[in-house]
């Protein structure tokens, strides 16, 4: 949904869940804007569903409405993907060139977003630990863990094997 | 490997590794699954899971209508209920618009919900 919906309604959607006390733990599937733009690029195209650039830092989610304040950025060169968000974060140490680059905050161009992050309200948040390749046992899950980050294209510079 | 070769993993990878997350939630405590977008996710049908467990799905009504077509010869390992309802703020006119099928068994309100 983070792909399908505009940041706004994201926003709104997370400010609705995080208002549910009971509501303790999030799972966010998302796929990196590299993704979002290769589908694109190849014309794939879902009816009432069309793929959109996404968050900047999807995993902000979990902090909710602010989300929306931190917009995607434009297409980047290759090599300055920003380091990934959650479970892949403490794979691979970040790249030099996008460890330097500060992430713009408090980008609040819309109001009524302002408005809602004012409403919002502390909640604790769980996180689950987040799987690590050299924690995988299976050989070839483990692969297949690295291959995943690859082609979410959050690690293909630091990762060869998916270029073998 | 070919780009749609990787895709293909990439699903698999994701598949199994929100299958572990959840089962390591479930075995936490947590007693309601809440699924946003859910599409034709058959996590309820074919996880192993504890039968007072509630798994509630949202999605479009046409998915949820399509879903309870293909699996209406199926039975869920845990309460379900599907919602249809359109999520995003454009068309809910502020509060989303839903309906709710039931499917096979109660719908909770549970303290603890992932």
């Amino acid at each position: 949904m983070l792909t399908y919906l505009p940041l706004e309604d994201v926003a709104k959607l997370a400010d609705d869940v995080h208002a549910q006390a009971a509501i303790e733990s999030w799972i966010v599937d998302f796929s990196a804007p590299f993704l979002n733009r290769a589908v694109r690029a190849r014309g794939v195209k879902f009816k009432n569903a069309p793929v959109r650039d996404g968050a900047r830092d999807p995993g902000r989610v979990l902090r909710g409405p602010r989300l929306a304040l931190d917009r995607a950025p434009p297409p980047r060169r290759r090599g300055r993907e920003d380091r990934a968000p959650g479970p892949v974060a403490d794979l691979v140490p970040p790249h030099p060139g996008a460890a330097a680059a500060p992430r713009a905050r408090g980008l609040a161009h819309d109001v009524r977003l302002r408005a809602a992050r004012a409403r919002l309200k502390p909640q604790r948040l769980h996180t689950f630990n987040p799987p690590r390749v050299e924690d995988v046992e299976d050989a070839g899950l483990q692969s297949a863990v690295m291959l995943s980050q690859c082609a979410r294209g959050l690690y293909w510079l630091q990762m060869p094997p998916c270029h073998a | 490997m070919t780009g749609a070769e990787q895709f293909e993993w990439m699903t698999v990878v994701r598949t199994v590794v929100i299958d572990r997350y959840l089962q390591e939630a479930i075995a936490r405590g947590v007693d309601t699954v809440v699924n946003l977008g859910a599409g034709l996710d058959t996590r309820p049908y074919r996880m192993t899971l504890p039968a007072s467990l509630s798994w509630v799905e949202v999605d479009m009504p046409k998915i949820v209508a399509l879903k309870e077509d293909r699996l209406a010869g199926e039975t869920p390992r845990c309460r379900l209920a599907r919602i249809a309802a359109d999520l995003s703020v454009g068309r809910r006119g502020g509060r989303r618009s839903r309906s709710a099928s039931p499917g096979r068994g109660a719908r909770s309100s549970s303290p603890r919900a992932c």
